[in-house]
């Protein structure tokens, strides 16, 4: 076995226990990348190898000089490109801030340098995080690593090919109605977007301030939960972020269940739901039940209206905060600009491409005189009702699982041209974000045409421990394989 | 910057609820921001986080003394919002092009708007100048208008006499002084007046004022561009401001202009004229009561009823003086006086007021003139002797001696025949030179009542021996 290919797991324990070494690991690791890159385009920037190579060198001496590295020490990780890396470009996957290089790190990446990883590159994405399926990129589409020919979902498209590729074993991402979860899923890997205000935006360029999470891409539980917990916590730069304190996110609970009250909304496997996942989920909520759990049938009544509230707030909120991509500061500007406006509308026209000018204009409509109550306040108050759904819910029962995404990954090119198509493959990801729950997607096996499908768990505010106990005991119950496709 | 956050002032809370109680307004329990969304390169984000479904207080007044009556103004809100950059309409250089200066962007403001009670110029005026006076007062604003610190936006329209409804108004920006806030009042009361006198209509924008023409030139129109789609900014939450927090903010409140004045006015018995000026900055009126008490201290019962209004007239009119000549600050020579404080335990303020009063309790005592006060003063100023020690250094002490006067003023007739027989040809205007060359030529320290007084008896005699 090559050291890319191993799981958070097994790269903690073969460091400690001094196997190899985070420079051997990330050398593999890099020799990966370079392998497999041009059939992917995971990554937007790689950073140079020499530079890679002497963090993980120091990595190595941290470790060998003893005291308590963290779980993170050494550890390869990549980053979404809309998460702002001091003196690493981070476009966002747009022409618009093709050039942009930070002169600060995010909150979240701070931490991550604080921890001892060893940051690889960072991840191509759908421009500003808008879009499922990384086709929305500026610098090309990432594919698939399960069939080449297929999209990764995304926005976090390219954090999920890479991990599900080895071409690192974890990476940051960045979910606002399912941009980590539904590539996770469709690419076979697990993601986690966290309770809204766990971990810090600052940094993280804003799509929908409401709803943006940073979030987790990884092989398997314990990755995910390492690596939240190195970037979760209050951040005074973030007034949104919750003063909550950060437990211990995975205790090891072995697979037993018993006690735990898990609950299936029926709304999650109505129309629309293909037969494979169907068969695939309802499997993974029969070893769910085997383990001890009590499974118990819910509803999430309004689960329908969370694609076009989803779109109302989360357009109306990109609207104002793509506003300052003018031109003017950093960012690109237009050449044949002749006065202000002009240098506004053409910029902003250069920089931008079709989707995110799709959604500037929606939701500007949505917050124009006349149509904001009729759109942007009932969008908040279908929000409002879908929060209740699910703290009803939680009276009951801990968990709901349900699929992550109704469909396997698509075919390129199948959507593209058809956004409402698009936007409904976010139909059972959004209703997490609008209430601000935690939520992950754990593989849960292959379609019958060999595409991964993902198991969704989520839970209420602030109970990410009972998730990733949820999600561990089933990954250790189900046996899934770890082994990475073929490429 | 992408990925950059704003954080909430906590700072700014309590200045704006400090603002709010200040002008009688309720303070909300909880209140929000907003965005509202506009492109303009002053603007680096394209929006403004302001306050707009949610203020942080609403309904106040103000109560103006304004022509010996008292006017309310309506305050329709307090709010907090963040400051915009700079932009300068640069005309140097030939180009005329724009610069921005953005180090003011995200610096958090308090905004007050009124009601649309004021009826003339002059009502206007009234109201920020006590608006001014109670925001220094607070400390929440300098209050130095070429600064930026304290920034008027005015709205106005006009109507034909006797309508009851409104015109359609105007906003003028860019106000920077209470001169320009005059000016353009006038220019643009003309100018709409002059509209609908011709048959017109006045469009509803938004005007910039020139200080150099003196004019309002159109800025937006506020038809076309209007619609700021608020919405509720996600980037901050809800804030509390809870009863305690009222409460805090209302203890440290200083003592408001206006109860200041009334309260000068009782109790130093000055006239009210006097206590408006001496309450306009919070250290003037530090300086003034502190000054009074030094000085009543120093001269214990012989105090003449009057010294509330001497010091009045000395930090009106000679301290002012002397800070104008210097072009210095009240606080910079608080300053130099507390660094010349031998006892090096004063603050600046109450170091200056006890050599003041030192200055003014000689000056009371008869013991100098008072040419010889105010050049002792200025010398005070630059030294750290004491004053009395400086008396005698300068050799300011009065010359009360009526012999040695006496001979002097006879000496300085004898010089100048001319002048004596003009004056009993009934010149009588001369007496004032003949005082003048005798103080001169005691340095200023002749007691100029008696050197009138010996000066009247010497001409009657006949001016000579």
């Amino acid at each position: 076995m090559k050291l890319y290919e191993l799981t958070f797991s097994q790269i903690r324990a073969g460091l400690s226990a001094g196997e190899f070494s985070s420079r051997e690991l990330t050398e593999s690791v890099l020799d990966r990348i370079e392998r497999v890159e041009p059939a992917l385009s995971a990554f937007v920037t790689v950073r140079g190898r020499g530079e890679i190579l002497a963090e993980a060198e120091r990595a190595d001496a941290s470790r060998a000089s003893g005291g308590n590295p963290g779980a993170l020490c050494g550890v390869p990780v990549a980053v979404k490109d809309n998460i702002s890396t001091r003196g690493l470009a981070t476009t966002c996957g747009s022409r618009m801030l093709e050039s942009y290089v930070p002169p600060y790190d995010a909150t979240a990446v701070a931490r991550l340098r604080g921890a001892g990883a060893v940051i690889v590159g960072k991840t191509n994405m759908d421009e500003f995080a808008m879009g499922s399926s990384n086709e929305n990129s500026a610098f090309g589409a990432t594919r698939n690593p399960w069939d080449t020919g297929r999209v990764p979902g995304g926005s976090s498209g390219g954090s999920a090919a890479a991990v599900a590729a080895g071409e690192v074993p974890l990476a940051l991402g960045s979910d606002t109605g399912g941009s980590v979860r539904q590539p996770a899923g469709f690419c076979g890997v697990v993601g986690v977007k966290p309770t809204y205000g766990r971990v810090s935006r600052y940094g993280l360029v804003a799509f929908a301030s409401s709803l943006d999470q940073i979030g987790t891409v990884s092989r398997d539980v314990a990755g995910a939960a390492a690596l939240l917990e190195a970037i979760a916590g209050e951040d005074p730069r973030d007034s949104t972020t919750a003063a909550e304190p950060v437990p211990s996110l995975l205790a090891d609970t072995g697979t037993d269940l018993t006690g735990v009250a898990v609950g299936v909304p029926d709304e999650y496997f109505a129309d629309g739901l293909d037969g494979s996942v169907a068969e695939k989920v309802s499997d993974a909520v029969e070893t769910i039940r085997s383990l001890g759990a009590k499974v118990l049938t819910i509803s999430i009544p309004h689960l329908r209206f969370g694609v076009a509230a989803y779109y109302l707030v989360a357009d109306a909120e990109a609207s104002a905060n793509l506003a300052r991509y003018d031109g003017v500061r950093y960012g690109h500007r237009s050449d044949h600009a002749e006065d202000l406006e002009s240098l506004y509308r053409m910029s902003r026209s250069e920089g931008f491409g079709a989707e995110v000018k799709r959604r500037i204009m929606l939701g500007t409509y949505a917050l124009s005189a006349g149509y904001y109550d009729q759109y942007y306040l009932k969008a908040q108050r279908v929000r409002t009702l879908l929060a209740r759904d699910f703290e009803r819910a939680f009276e009951s029962v801990d968990a709901v699982v349900a699929p992550t995404s109704p469909t396997t990954a698509f075919a390129l090119g199948e959507r593209v041209h058809d956004p409402v198509s698009m936007y409904l493959s976010d139909v059972y990801t959004v209703p997490v974000n609008l209430a601000g729950i935690p939520a992950l997607s754990v593989p849960c096996g292959l379609s019958a045409s060999g595409l991964p499908v993902g198991l969704q768990i989520m839970v209420d505010k602030f109970r990410e421990p009972v998730m990733f106990r949820v999600a561990q005991a089933y990954e250790r119950a189900a046996g899934v394989d770890s082994s990475l496709p073929e490429l | 910057m992408p990925g950059a956050l704003p954080v909430l002032n906590e700072a700014v809370v309590d200045s704006a609820t400090a603002v709010a109680l200040a002008l009688n307004a309720s303070v909300s329990k909880r209140a929000g921001f907003a965005r509202k969304n506009y492109f303009y390169p002053d603007l680096p984000k394209g929006y403004q986080i302001t306050q707009h479904a949610e203020p942080l207080a609403r309904d106040g007044y103000l109560d103006v003394e304004f022509e010996g009556h008292v006017k309310r103004v309506g305050i329709r809100q307090v709010h907090i919002e963040e400051d915009a950059g700079k932009s300068v309409h640069a005309e140097h250089g030939g180009e005329g092009g724009s610069l921005i200066d953005v180090n003011r962007c995200g610096v958090p403001l308090v905004e007050i708007v009124t009601r649309p009670d004021l009826r003339d110029i002059d009502e206007a005026d009234a109201f920020l100048n006590e608006l001014r006076r109670i925001l220094v007062s607070l400390g929440v604003a300098t209050g130095e208008m070429h600064e930026g610190s304290l920034r008027f936006d005015t709205n106005i329209s006009v109507r034909p006499q006797g309508a009851t409804e409104m015109g359609t108004q105007t906003e003028i920006k860019n106000l920077n002084s209470f001169r320009a806030v005059r000016k353009a009042l006038a220019y643009e009361a003309d100018r709409q007046s002059r509209v609908l006198r011709d048959g017109g209509k006045v469009v509803h924008e938004t005007l910039l004022w020139d200080e150099s023409s003196e004019r309002a030139v159109p800025m937006r129109s506020k038809e076309g561009a209007s619609d700021y789609r608020y919405f509720p900014e996600p980037d901050l939450v809800d804030f509390e401001i809870d009863g305690r927090r009222i409460e805090r903010v209302r203890e440290s409140m200083p003592e408001l202009p206006g109860a200041s004045r009334r309260r000068l006015v009782e109790v130093y018995a000055i006239p009210e004229y006097d206590a408006f000026v001496l309450t306009a900055e919070p250290a003037t009126l530090r300086l003034y009561e502190s000054t009074v008490g030094a000085l009543l201290e120093r001269l214990g019962p012989d105090a003449p009823a009057t010294a509330a209004k001497t010091v009045s007239n000395w930090v009106m009119v000679i301290l002012r003086g002397h800070l104008n000549e210097r072009r210095i600050t009240l606080a910079e020579l608080s300053a130099r006086a507390a660094s010349h404080d031998p006892t090096g335990g004063k603050d600046g303020a109450s170091a200056l007021a006890s050599r003041l009063a030192d200055v003014i309790a000689l000056r009371l005592r008869g013991e100098v003139s008072e040419p010889a006060a105010r050049r002792l003063f200025d010398a005070a100023m630059e030294c750290a002797e004491p004053v009395d020690g400086l008396v005698e250094k300068l050799d300011l002490r009065v010359v009360s001696d009526e012999d040695a006067l006496r001979s002097l003023v006879r000496d300085v007739l004898a010089g100048h025949p001319e002048e004596v027989a003009r004056y009993h040809a009934g010149t009588t205007k001369l007496v004032r030179f003949f005082v003048g060359q005798v103080l001169g030529r005691t340095g200023g320290k002749a007691d100029p009542e008696l050197a009138t007084r010996v000066l009247l008896e010497e001409l009657r005699s006949g001016g000579t021996t």
